[in-house]
Protein backbone atom coordinates (compact mmCIF):
# COMPACT_ATOMS: atom_id res chain seq x y z
CA UNK A 1 0.00 0.00 0.00
CA UNK A 2 1.37 3.62 -1.09
CA UNK A 3 0.67 6.00 1.16
CA UNK A 4 1.30 8.76 -1.18
CA UNK A 5 -0.95 7.62 -3.61
CA UNK A 6 -3.92 6.78 -1.02
CA UNK A 7 -3.57 10.25 0.03
CA UNK A 8 -3.62 11.64 -3.60
CA UNK A 9 -7.00 9.38 -4.73
CA UNK A 10 -8.43 9.92 -1.09
CA UNK A 11 -8.15 13.51 -1.93
CA UNK A 12 -9.79 13.07 -5.42
CA UNK A 13 -12.62 10.94 -4.30
CA UNK A 14 -13.09 12.98 -1.09
CA UNK A 15 -15.73 15.42 -2.18
CA UNK A 16 -18.11 13.16 -4.03
CA UNK A 17 -17.71 10.77 -1.49
CA UNK A 18 -18.75 12.79 1.48
CA UNK A 19 -21.47 13.81 -0.44
CA UNK A 20 -22.79 10.45 -1.33
CA UNK A 21 -22.08 8.74 2.08
CA UNK A 22 -23.84 11.80 3.91
CA UNK A 23 -26.98 11.27 1.99
CA UNK A 24 -26.82 7.56 2.39
CA UNK A 25 -26.68 8.08 6.31
CA UNK A 26 -29.53 10.03 6.00
CA UNK A 27 -31.81 7.54 4.21
CA UNK A 28 -30.68 4.66 6.45
CA UNK A 29 -31.01 7.05 9.51
CA UNK A 30 -33.92 9.78 9.22
CA UNK A 31 -37.24 7.04 8.02
CA UNK A 32 -39.28 5.93 10.69
CA UNK A 33 -40.43 2.87 9.26
CA UNK A 34 -38.64 -0.10 9.39
CA UNK A 35 -36.17 -1.25 6.38
CA UNK A 36 -36.94 -4.08 4.28
CA UNK A 37 -34.44 -6.42 3.63
CA UNK A 38 -34.41 -5.57 -0.50
CA UNK A 39 -35.11 -1.99 -0.24
CA UNK A 40 -35.12 -0.88 -3.71
CA UNK A 41 -34.11 2.65 -2.89
CA UNK A 42 -30.49 1.17 -0.82
CA UNK A 43 -29.96 -1.12 -3.78
CA UNK A 44 -30.03 1.78 -5.94
CA UNK A 45 -27.93 4.25 -3.82
CA UNK A 46 -25.47 1.22 -3.48
CA UNK A 47 -25.07 0.42 -7.23
CA UNK A 48 -24.68 3.90 -7.98
CA UNK A 49 -22.41 4.53 -4.91
CA UNK A 50 -19.97 1.50 -5.94
CA UNK A 51 -19.92 2.76 -9.73
CA UNK A 52 -18.94 6.37 -9.40
CA UNK A 53 -16.22 5.27 -6.40
CA UNK A 54 -15.08 3.07 -9.22
CA UNK A 55 -15.14 6.33 -12.04
CA UNK A 56 -13.37 8.02 -9.19
CA UNK A 57 -10.38 5.97 -8.31
CA UNK A 58 -9.48 4.85 -11.10
CA UNK A 59 -9.72 7.52 -13.95
CA UNK A 60 -7.23 10.30 -13.65
CA UNK A 61 -8.72 13.73 -15.09
CA UNK A 62 -7.11 16.71 -16.45
CA UNK A 63 -4.52 14.91 -18.23
CA UNK A 64 -3.16 13.82 -14.85
CA UNK A 65 -2.80 9.96 -16.63
CA UNK A 66 1.11 10.41 -17.71
CA UNK A 67 2.35 11.91 -14.56
CA UNK A 68 0.34 9.64 -12.32
CA UNK A 69 2.23 6.46 -14.32
CA UNK A 70 5.93 8.45 -14.18
CA UNK A 71 5.97 8.10 -10.05
CA UNK A 72 7.75 4.86 -9.71
CA UNK A 73 5.00 2.65 -9.53
CA UNK A 74 4.02 -0.49 -11.01
CA UNK A 75 0.69 -0.92 -12.92
CA UNK A 76 0.12 -4.00 -10.84
CA UNK A 77 0.83 -2.02 -7.76
CA UNK A 78 -1.15 1.25 -9.02
CA UNK A 79 -4.16 -0.97 -9.61
CA UNK A 80 -3.88 -2.72 -6.49
CA UNK A 81 -3.81 0.06 -4.29
CA UNK A 82 -6.91 1.45 -5.94
CA UNK A 83 -9.06 -1.62 -6.01
CA UNK A 84 -8.19 -1.33 -1.82
CA UNK A 85 -8.99 1.89 -1.79
CA UNK A 86 -12.01 1.91 -3.69
CA UNK A 87 -13.07 -1.53 -0.89
CA UNK A 88 -12.31 0.44 1.87
CA UNK A 89 -14.77 3.42 0.85
CA UNK A 90 -17.43 0.76 0.08
CA UNK A 91 -17.05 -0.75 4.08
CA UNK A 92 -17.28 2.53 5.09
CA UNK A 93 -20.48 3.04 3.47
CA UNK A 94 -21.46 -0.50 4.27
CA UNK A 95 -20.56 0.44 7.67
CA UNK A 96 -23.37 3.06 8.00
CA UNK A 97 -26.79 0.38 8.43
CA UNK A 98 -24.51 -1.43 9.65
CA UNK A 99 -23.56 0.50 12.80
CA UNK A 100 -27.07 2.25 12.69
CA UNK A 101 -28.13 -1.17 13.15
CA UNK A 102 -25.86 -2.48 15.80
CA UNK A 103 -25.44 0.77 17.88
CA UNK A 104 -29.44 1.31 17.60
CA UNK A 105 -28.92 4.63 16.37
CA UNK A 106 -32.63 5.14 14.52
CA UNK A 107 -34.16 3.88 18.00
CA UNK A 108 -32.43 6.86 19.33
CA UNK A 109 -33.45 9.55 16.84
CA UNK A 110 -36.71 8.36 16.78
CA UNK A 111 -37.38 7.57 20.60
CA UNK A 112 -39.87 10.37 21.19
CA UNK A 113 -42.24 10.22 18.05
CA UNK A 114 -42.35 6.37 17.30
CA UNK A 115 -42.45 3.79 20.01
CA UNK A 116 -42.19 0.66 18.23
CA UNK A 117 -38.78 1.90 17.07
CA UNK A 118 -37.34 1.83 20.63
CA UNK A 119 -36.52 -1.50 20.35
CA UNK A 120 -33.09 -2.59 17.73
CA UNK A 121 -34.40 -4.43 15.08
CA UNK A 122 -31.94 -6.94 14.13
CA UNK A 123 -33.60 -7.93 11.28
CA UNK A 124 -32.48 -4.25 9.46
CA UNK A 125 -28.85 -6.18 9.60
CA UNK A 126 -30.11 -7.56 6.35
CA UNK A 127 -30.28 -4.21 4.70
CA UNK A 128 -26.12 -3.84 5.26
CA UNK A 129 -26.08 -6.99 3.24
CA UNK A 130 -28.40 -5.90 0.42
CA UNK A 131 -26.28 -2.94 0.55
CA UNK A 132 -23.32 -4.57 0.32
CA UNK A 133 -23.86 -6.20 -2.40
CA UNK A 134 -25.59 -3.53 -4.68
CA UNK A 135 -22.46 -1.06 -3.98
CA UNK A 136 -19.60 -4.18 -4.81
CA UNK A 137 -21.73 -5.18 -8.06
CA UNK A 138 -21.56 -1.56 -9.11
CA UNK A 139 -18.10 -1.22 -8.63
CA UNK A 140 -17.01 -3.99 -10.34
CA UNK A 141 -19.65 -3.32 -13.25
CA UNK A 142 -18.12 -0.32 -13.94
CA UNK A 143 -14.28 -1.77 -13.48
CA UNK A 144 -15.16 -3.92 -16.27
CA UNK A 145 -17.93 -1.64 -18.57
CA UNK A 146 -14.55 0.63 -18.27
CA UNK A 147 -12.17 -1.97 -19.41
CA UNK A 148 -14.62 -2.80 -21.87
CA UNK A 149 -15.37 0.95 -23.36
CA UNK A 150 -11.52 1.46 -23.80
CA UNK A 151 -11.36 -2.03 -25.91
CA UNK A 152 -14.31 -1.35 -28.20
CA UNK A 153 -12.66 2.01 -28.55
CA UNK A 154 -9.49 0.64 -30.10
CA UNK A 155 -7.50 1.46 -26.83
CA UNK A 156 -3.89 -0.49 -27.65
CA UNK A 157 -2.78 -3.23 -24.98
CA UNK A 158 1.10 -3.40 -24.03
CA UNK A 159 1.18 -6.92 -24.12
CA UNK A 160 -1.94 -9.43 -24.62
CA UNK A 161 -4.62 -7.79 -25.96
CA UNK A 162 -6.25 -11.67 -26.89
CA UNK A 163 -5.23 -12.18 -22.69
CA UNK A 164 -7.69 -9.22 -21.91
CA UNK A 165 -10.36 -9.83 -24.62
CA UNK A 166 -10.67 -13.61 -23.05
CA UNK A 167 -10.98 -12.87 -19.77
CA UNK A 168 -13.64 -10.51 -20.33
CA UNK A 169 -15.32 -12.71 -22.81
CA UNK A 170 -15.19 -15.22 -19.85
CA UNK A 171 -16.68 -12.69 -17.56
CA UNK A 172 -19.71 -11.86 -19.70
CA UNK A 173 -20.14 -15.55 -19.79
CA UNK A 174 -19.80 -16.04 -16.07
CA UNK A 175 -22.30 -13.12 -15.59
CA UNK A 176 -24.98 -14.48 -17.88
CA UNK A 177 -24.62 -18.38 -16.78
CA UNK A 178 -24.93 -17.35 -13.03
CA UNK A 179 -28.07 -15.55 -13.15
CA UNK A 180 -29.38 -18.29 -15.37
CA UNK A 181 -28.38 -20.99 -13.15
CA UNK A 182 -29.92 -19.38 -10.34
CA UNK A 183 -33.14 -19.58 -11.69
CA UNK A 184 -32.78 -23.27 -12.60
CA UNK A 185 -31.88 -24.20 -9.25
CA UNK A 186 -34.14 -22.12 -7.62
CA UNK A 187 -36.83 -23.46 -10.09
CA UNK A 188 -35.99 -27.37 -9.33
CA UNK A 189 -36.05 -26.81 -5.47
CA UNK A 190 -39.30 -24.14 -5.36
CA UNK A 191 -38.96 -22.80 -2.19
CA UNK A 192 -35.48 -20.30 -1.33
CA UNK A 193 -33.64 -22.51 0.61
CA UNK A 194 -30.74 -21.05 2.98
CA UNK A 195 -27.94 -23.42 1.05
CA UNK A 196 -29.28 -21.68 -2.01
CA UNK A 197 -29.15 -18.15 -0.54
CA UNK A 198 -25.47 -18.68 0.81
CA UNK A 199 -24.66 -20.49 -2.99
CA UNK A 200 -26.01 -17.49 -4.64
CA UNK A 201 -24.34 -14.82 -2.75
CA UNK A 202 -21.10 -17.20 -2.61
CA UNK A 203 -21.64 -16.95 -6.98
CA UNK A 204 -22.44 -12.93 -6.39
CA UNK A 205 -18.71 -12.96 -4.53
CA UNK A 206 -17.16 -14.94 -7.09
CA UNK A 207 -18.48 -13.06 -9.69
CA UNK A 208 -17.21 -9.88 -8.31
CA UNK A 209 -14.10 -10.88 -7.83
CA UNK A 210 -13.45 -12.69 -11.17
CA UNK A 211 -14.43 -9.18 -12.64
CA UNK A 212 -11.99 -7.42 -10.81
CA UNK A 213 -9.10 -9.77 -11.91
CA UNK A 214 -10.45 -9.16 -15.39
CA UNK A 215 -10.55 -5.60 -14.91
CA UNK A 216 -6.51 -5.83 -13.54
CA UNK A 217 -5.96 -7.61 -16.40
CA UNK A 218 -7.02 -4.61 -18.39
CA UNK A 219 -5.79 -1.82 -16.89
CA UNK A 220 -2.40 -2.73 -16.32
CA UNK A 221 -1.83 -3.72 -20.14
CA UNK A 222 -3.42 -0.81 -21.71
CA UNK A 223 -1.54 1.69 -23.46
CA UNK A 224 -1.23 4.95 -21.38
CA UNK A 225 -2.91 7.15 -24.23
CA UNK B 1 32.17 -3.50 -23.03
CA UNK B 2 29.47 -1.57 -20.62
CA UNK B 3 25.36 -2.24 -21.49
CA UNK B 4 23.68 0.44 -22.80
CA UNK B 5 20.71 2.22 -20.62
CA UNK B 6 18.86 2.02 -24.31
CA UNK B 7 18.90 -0.60 -26.26
CA UNK B 8 16.35 -0.54 -29.10
CA UNK B 9 16.23 -3.17 -31.94
CA UNK B 10 14.35 -2.69 -35.05
CA UNK B 11 11.44 -0.36 -32.70
CA UNK B 12 8.69 -0.30 -34.96
CA UNK B 13 5.41 1.66 -33.77
CA UNK B 14 2.40 1.65 -36.98
CA UNK B 15 -0.72 3.71 -36.07
CA UNK B 16 -3.46 2.39 -38.37
CA UNK B 17 -1.13 0.36 -40.67
CA UNK B 18 1.06 3.87 -40.87
CA UNK B 19 5.05 3.52 -39.19
CA UNK B 20 5.62 6.63 -37.05
CA UNK B 21 8.43 4.52 -35.56
CA UNK B 22 10.30 2.49 -38.31
CA UNK B 23 13.00 0.12 -37.40
CA UNK B 24 14.80 1.97 -34.67
CA UNK B 25 17.77 0.55 -33.53
CA UNK B 26 19.00 3.06 -30.75
CA UNK B 27 21.20 2.91 -28.28
CA UNK B 28 22.23 4.92 -25.61
CA UNK B 29 25.44 4.67 -23.24
CA UNK B 30 25.31 4.92 -19.50
CA UNK B 31 26.55 9.02 -18.67
CA UNK B 32 25.99 9.99 -21.78
CA UNK B 33 23.58 13.12 -22.95
CA UNK B 34 21.97 12.47 -25.71
CA UNK B 35 20.25 14.79 -28.09
CA UNK B 36 17.28 13.15 -29.78
CA UNK B 37 16.55 15.08 -32.90
CA UNK B 38 14.24 15.38 -35.20
CA UNK B 39 11.49 17.70 -36.78
CA UNK B 40 7.87 17.50 -35.14
CA UNK B 41 6.11 14.39 -36.04
CA UNK B 42 9.56 12.08 -36.78
CA UNK B 43 8.38 9.82 -33.86
CA UNK B 44 10.68 11.45 -30.84
CA UNK B 45 8.20 11.18 -28.52
CA UNK B 46 6.15 8.30 -29.80
CA UNK B 47 9.74 6.71 -29.36
CA UNK B 48 10.00 8.05 -25.91
CA UNK B 49 6.61 6.83 -24.76
CA UNK B 50 7.76 2.88 -25.78
CA UNK B 51 11.05 3.92 -23.70
CA UNK B 52 9.22 4.74 -20.78
CA UNK B 53 6.59 1.54 -21.67
CA UNK B 54 3.28 3.88 -21.93
CA UNK B 55 3.27 2.77 -25.64
CA UNK B 56 3.84 -1.10 -27.05
CA UNK B 57 5.63 -1.44 -30.01
CA UNK B 58 4.29 -2.84 -32.94
CA UNK B 59 7.54 -4.56 -33.74
CA UNK B 60 11.39 -4.66 -32.49
CA UNK B 61 12.47 -5.06 -28.72
CA UNK B 62 13.35 -2.29 -26.85
CA UNK B 63 15.39 -2.25 -23.50
CA UNK B 64 15.74 -0.12 -20.55
CA UNK B 65 18.48 -0.80 -17.64
CA UNK B 66 18.65 -3.99 -19.58
CA UNK B 67 14.63 -5.03 -19.31
CA UNK B 68 11.30 -4.51 -21.24
CA UNK B 69 10.22 -1.22 -19.54
CA UNK B 70 6.79 -2.94 -19.23
CA UNK B 71 8.21 -5.17 -17.12
CA UNK B 72 9.78 -3.03 -15.13
CA UNK B 73 9.90 -3.41 -11.28
CA UNK B 74 9.27 -0.52 -9.08
CA UNK B 75 12.91 -0.33 -8.00
CA UNK B 76 13.87 -0.11 -11.85
CA UNK B 77 10.76 2.74 -12.32
CA UNK B 78 12.02 5.10 -9.51
CA UNK B 79 15.59 4.96 -11.71
CA UNK B 80 13.64 6.69 -14.94
CA UNK B 81 12.51 10.23 -14.75
CA UNK B 82 10.35 11.05 -17.50
CA UNK B 83 9.43 14.67 -18.85
CA UNK B 84 6.49 14.57 -21.77
CA UNK B 85 5.96 17.60 -23.70
CA UNK B 86 1.58 17.54 -22.22
CA UNK B 87 2.58 16.36 -18.93
CA UNK B 88 -0.08 17.71 -16.48
CA UNK B 89 -0.32 17.65 -12.77
CA UNK B 90 -3.36 18.01 -10.51
CA UNK B 91 -4.60 21.79 -10.81
CA UNK B 92 -5.57 22.13 -7.28
CA UNK B 93 -2.87 20.74 -5.74
CA UNK B 94 -0.11 23.14 -4.69
CA UNK B 95 3.52 23.44 -5.70
CA UNK B 96 4.39 22.73 -2.15
CA UNK B 97 2.43 19.99 -1.99
CA UNK B 98 3.37 18.27 -5.37
CA UNK B 99 6.72 18.58 -4.09
CA UNK B 100 5.86 16.53 -0.87
CA UNK B 101 3.76 14.05 -2.72
CA UNK B 102 6.74 13.14 -4.60
CA UNK B 103 9.13 12.77 -2.02
CA UNK B 104 6.68 9.93 -0.61
CA UNK B 105 6.39 8.60 -4.09
CA UNK B 106 10.82 8.65 -4.62
CA UNK B 107 13.03 7.10 -2.24
CA UNK B 108 15.72 9.22 -3.54
CA UNK B 109 13.66 12.63 -4.14
CA UNK B 110 16.68 15.50 -3.41
CA UNK B 111 14.56 18.03 -1.16
CA UNK B 112 16.99 20.49 -0.74
CA UNK B 113 17.29 20.08 -4.64
CA UNK B 114 13.70 20.90 -4.81
CA UNK B 115 14.05 24.05 -2.43
CA UNK B 116 16.76 25.18 -4.20
CA UNK B 117 14.99 25.02 -7.85
CA UNK B 118 11.74 26.26 -5.85
CA UNK B 119 13.62 29.86 -5.10
CA UNK B 120 15.90 29.70 -8.48
CA UNK B 121 12.56 29.26 -10.50
CA UNK B 122 10.80 31.64 -8.79
CA UNK B 123 7.86 29.62 -7.47
CA UNK B 124 5.96 29.84 -5.03
CA UNK B 125 5.31 26.53 -2.66
CA UNK B 126 1.12 27.90 -1.79
CA UNK B 127 0.76 28.90 -5.46
CA UNK B 128 -1.97 25.96 -7.07
CA UNK B 129 -1.01 24.56 -9.70
CA UNK B 130 -3.85 25.15 -11.88
CA UNK B 131 -3.03 29.46 -11.40
CA UNK B 132 0.76 29.36 -12.57
CA UNK B 133 1.55 30.57 -16.24
CA UNK B 134 2.52 27.78 -18.71
CA UNK B 135 6.26 28.52 -18.10
CA UNK B 136 5.81 28.50 -14.32
CA UNK B 137 3.83 25.17 -14.99
CA UNK B 138 7.03 23.63 -17.26
CA UNK B 139 9.40 24.91 -14.20
CA UNK B 140 7.37 22.69 -12.09
CA UNK B 141 6.96 19.45 -14.24
CA UNK B 142 11.02 19.74 -14.78
CA UNK B 143 11.22 20.35 -11.04
CA UNK B 144 10.09 16.92 -10.17
CA UNK B 145 11.59 14.66 -12.88
CA UNK B 146 14.93 16.34 -11.40
CA UNK B 147 14.76 16.00 -7.75
CA UNK B 148 13.42 12.71 -7.70
CA UNK B 149 16.83 11.12 -8.18
CA UNK B 150 16.71 9.11 -11.48
CA UNK B 151 19.64 7.32 -13.37
CA UNK B 152 17.90 8.26 -16.83
CA UNK B 153 16.32 11.01 -17.56
CA UNK B 154 14.40 11.48 -20.53
CA UNK B 155 12.83 14.89 -21.70
CA UNK B 156 10.71 15.35 -24.58
CA UNK B 157 10.50 18.80 -25.81
CA UNK B 158 11.22 20.33 -21.85
CA UNK B 159 11.36 23.80 -22.72
CA UNK B 160 9.10 23.46 -25.32
CA UNK B 161 6.67 26.34 -25.91
CA UNK B 162 9.16 29.03 -23.78
CA UNK B 163 9.89 32.05 -25.17
CA UNK B 164 14.04 32.52 -26.57
CA UNK B 165 15.24 34.10 -23.45
CA UNK B 166 13.35 32.29 -20.75
CA UNK B 167 13.76 29.00 -22.66
CA UNK B 168 18.01 29.73 -22.76
CA UNK B 169 18.51 30.20 -19.22
CA UNK B 170 16.05 27.63 -17.95
CA UNK B 171 17.50 25.08 -20.35
CA UNK B 172 20.89 26.16 -19.00
CA UNK B 173 20.06 25.14 -15.46
CA UNK B 174 18.22 22.15 -16.53
CA UNK B 175 20.98 20.66 -18.51
CA UNK B 176 23.18 22.00 -15.98
CA UNK B 177 21.56 19.50 -13.37
CA UNK B 178 20.60 17.11 -15.66
CA UNK B 179 23.84 15.95 -17.28
CA UNK B 180 25.46 15.88 -13.32
CA UNK B 181 25.91 13.01 -11.22
CA UNK B 182 27.11 10.90 -13.64
CA UNK B 183 23.26 10.55 -14.93
CA UNK B 184 22.45 9.32 -18.66
CA UNK B 185 19.80 11.95 -20.14
CA UNK B 186 17.87 11.28 -23.47
CA UNK B 187 16.55 15.10 -24.16
CA UNK B 188 14.88 16.19 -27.30
CA UNK B 189 14.35 19.77 -28.54
CA UNK B 190 14.49 22.18 -31.10
CA UNK B 191 16.86 24.09 -29.33
CA UNK B 192 19.81 23.02 -30.74
CA UNK B 193 21.90 25.54 -29.93
CA UNK B 194 21.32 25.20 -26.43
CA UNK B 195 21.74 21.38 -27.00
CA UNK B 196 24.85 21.69 -29.08
CA UNK B 197 26.34 22.78 -25.57
CA UNK B 198 25.90 20.24 -23.09
CA UNK B 199 24.98 17.37 -25.55
CA UNK B 200 27.99 14.29 -25.94
CA UNK B 201 25.67 12.06 -28.51
CA UNK B 202 23.12 12.47 -31.02
CA UNK B 203 20.49 11.12 -32.71
CA UNK B 204 18.47 12.15 -35.78
CA UNK B 205 15.68 10.66 -36.63
CA UNK B 206 12.78 11.35 -39.39
CA UNK B 207 9.48 10.30 -40.29
CA UNK B 208 10.62 7.52 -38.03
CA UNK B 209 13.77 5.98 -39.36
CA UNK B 210 16.87 6.73 -37.65
CA UNK B 211 19.07 8.52 -39.91
CA UNK B 212 22.24 9.02 -38.21
CA UNK B 213 23.56 8.33 -34.56
CA UNK B 214 27.06 8.89 -32.67
CA UNK B 215 29.14 10.52 -30.62
CA UNK B 216 28.88 14.56 -31.26
CA UNK B 217 32.42 15.54 -31.68
CA UNK B 218 33.06 12.91 -34.17
CA UNK B 219 30.51 13.49 -36.08
CA UNK B 220 31.28 17.17 -36.59
CA UNK B 221 34.67 15.91 -37.64
CA UNK B 222 33.22 13.44 -40.08
CA UNK B 223 30.39 15.39 -41.52
CA UNK B 224 31.81 18.21 -43.94
CA UNK B 225 30.14 20.17 -46.56
CA UNK B 226 32.00 20.15 -49.71
CA UNK B 227 32.32 22.98 -52.37
CA UNK B 228 33.42 21.86 -55.82
CA UNK B 229 34.22 24.40 -58.55
CA UNK B 230 33.21 22.10 -60.67
CA UNK B 231 30.91 19.21 -61.97
CA UNK B 232 31.30 16.25 -59.95
CA UNK B 233 29.41 13.21 -60.63
CA UNK B 234 27.03 11.65 -57.38
CA UNK B 235 28.09 7.98 -58.37
CA UNK B 236 31.96 9.18 -57.82
CA UNK B 237 31.26 10.72 -54.55
CA UNK B 238 29.49 7.94 -53.95
CA UNK B 239 32.18 5.18 -54.07
CA UNK B 240 34.10 7.40 -51.48
CA UNK B 241 31.78 8.61 -48.77
CA UNK B 242 28.35 8.73 -47.26
CA UNK B 243 26.22 11.35 -48.88
CA UNK B 244 23.76 13.15 -46.70
CA UNK B 245 22.92 15.67 -49.54
CA UNK B 246 24.49 16.56 -52.98
CA UNK B 247 23.12 19.05 -54.99
CA UNK B 248 24.11 21.19 -58.27
CA UNK B 249 23.22 24.66 -58.24
CA UNK B 250 25.07 25.37 -61.76
CA UNK B 251 26.23 23.54 -63.72
CA UNK B 252 29.75 23.79 -63.16
CA UNK B 253 29.82 23.87 -59.13
CA UNK B 254 28.77 20.88 -56.98
CA UNK B 255 27.87 20.96 -52.95
CA UNK B 256 27.44 17.88 -50.53
CA UNK B 257 27.27 17.02 -47.80
CA UNK B 258 29.06 13.51 -46.26
CA UNK B 259 29.31 11.63 -42.85
CA UNK B 260 32.47 10.53 -43.09
CA UNK B 261 35.14 12.82 -44.55
CA UNK B 262 38.94 11.93 -44.21
CA UNK B 263 41.93 13.13 -45.72
CA UNK B 264 42.69 9.58 -47.42
CA UNK B 265 39.27 9.35 -48.70
CA UNK B 266 38.81 12.81 -49.83
CA UNK B 267 42.54 11.80 -51.93
CA UNK B 268 40.88 8.92 -53.17
CA UNK B 269 38.08 11.15 -55.07
CA UNK B 270 40.81 13.40 -56.14
CA UNK B 271 42.67 10.79 -57.81
CA UNK B 272 39.56 9.47 -58.88
CA UNK B 273 38.00 12.51 -60.36
CA UNK B 274 40.68 15.06 -61.23
CA UNK B 275 37.86 18.04 -60.95
CA UNK B 276 37.38 17.41 -57.26
CA UNK B 277 40.71 18.57 -55.85
CA UNK B 278 39.40 22.08 -56.59
CA UNK B 279 37.06 22.00 -53.13
CA UNK B 280 36.06 24.00 -50.10
CA UNK B 281 35.30 22.32 -47.17
CA UNK B 282 33.60 22.95 -43.67
CA UNK B 283 32.48 21.80 -40.87
CA UNK B 284 28.98 21.93 -39.79
CA UNK B 285 27.47 23.05 -36.22
CA UNK B 286 24.31 21.04 -34.92
CA UNK B 287 21.80 23.08 -36.73
CA UNK B 288 22.97 23.03 -39.98
CA UNK B 289 23.66 19.15 -39.75
CA UNK B 290 20.21 18.78 -38.59
CA UNK B 291 19.04 21.09 -42.08
CA UNK B 292 21.44 18.82 -44.01
CA UNK B 293 19.91 15.73 -43.21
CA UNK B 294 16.60 16.22 -42.32
CA UNK B 295 15.95 19.40 -45.19
CA UNK B 296 14.30 19.38 -48.39
CA UNK B 297 17.49 18.03 -49.67
CA UNK B 298 18.20 15.33 -46.98
CA UNK B 299 17.97 11.77 -47.09
CA UNK B 300 14.02 10.26 -47.03
CA UNK B 301 16.01 6.62 -45.67
CA UNK B 302 18.79 6.09 -43.52
CA UNK B 303 22.25 6.95 -44.15
CA UNK B 304 23.85 3.93 -45.13
CA UNK B 305 27.09 2.66 -45.54
CA UNK B 306 28.53 -1.21 -46.60
CA UNK B 307 27.28 -3.46 -44.00
CA UNK B 308 25.10 -0.98 -42.13
CA UNK B 309 21.86 -0.12 -41.67
CA UNK B 310 22.33 3.93 -40.39
CA UNK B 311 26.06 5.39 -39.84
CA UNK B 312 27.36 4.62 -36.44
CA UNK B 313 30.40 7.02 -35.71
Amino acid sequence: MNRTLLSYDLRKVSVIYTLILSQWAAYVLIPATPFRPWDPIAILIGAAFGWVIAVQTFTDFDGTTVWIYTRGLTRRQLFNNRLLLGVMLLAGAVAVPFLTSVLGLRPMLHANNATELQVVRWYELNLTLTFALACTVGFCVQLFVGVLVRLSHGSRCTVGRRAVEASLGFMVMFAVAVPYAAVAVGRSVGECPVWLQIASLFAAICLCVLTGLAARNGFQHFDVE
Amino acid sequence: MTEPVIQTTGLTKRFDGRAVVDGLDLQVPPGSVTGFLGVNGAGKSTTMRMLTGHLSPSAGDVRVFGADPREHSAETLQRIGYVSDTMNLPGRMSVGRVMEMNAGFFTRWDQTLADTLCREFELNASDRFQKLSFGQKRRVVLMQALCQGADLLMMDEPAGGLDVLARRLFMDRVLDIACSEGRTVLVSSHLLSDLERVVDRVVFIHKGLLLLQGNLEELKTGVRRMQFEADVPRDALDRHFNIISYRQPKPDRTVSTVVDFSEERFDQLAADVSAASNVRTEQLNLEDMFVELVGADGPLTAVTSPGREAVEV
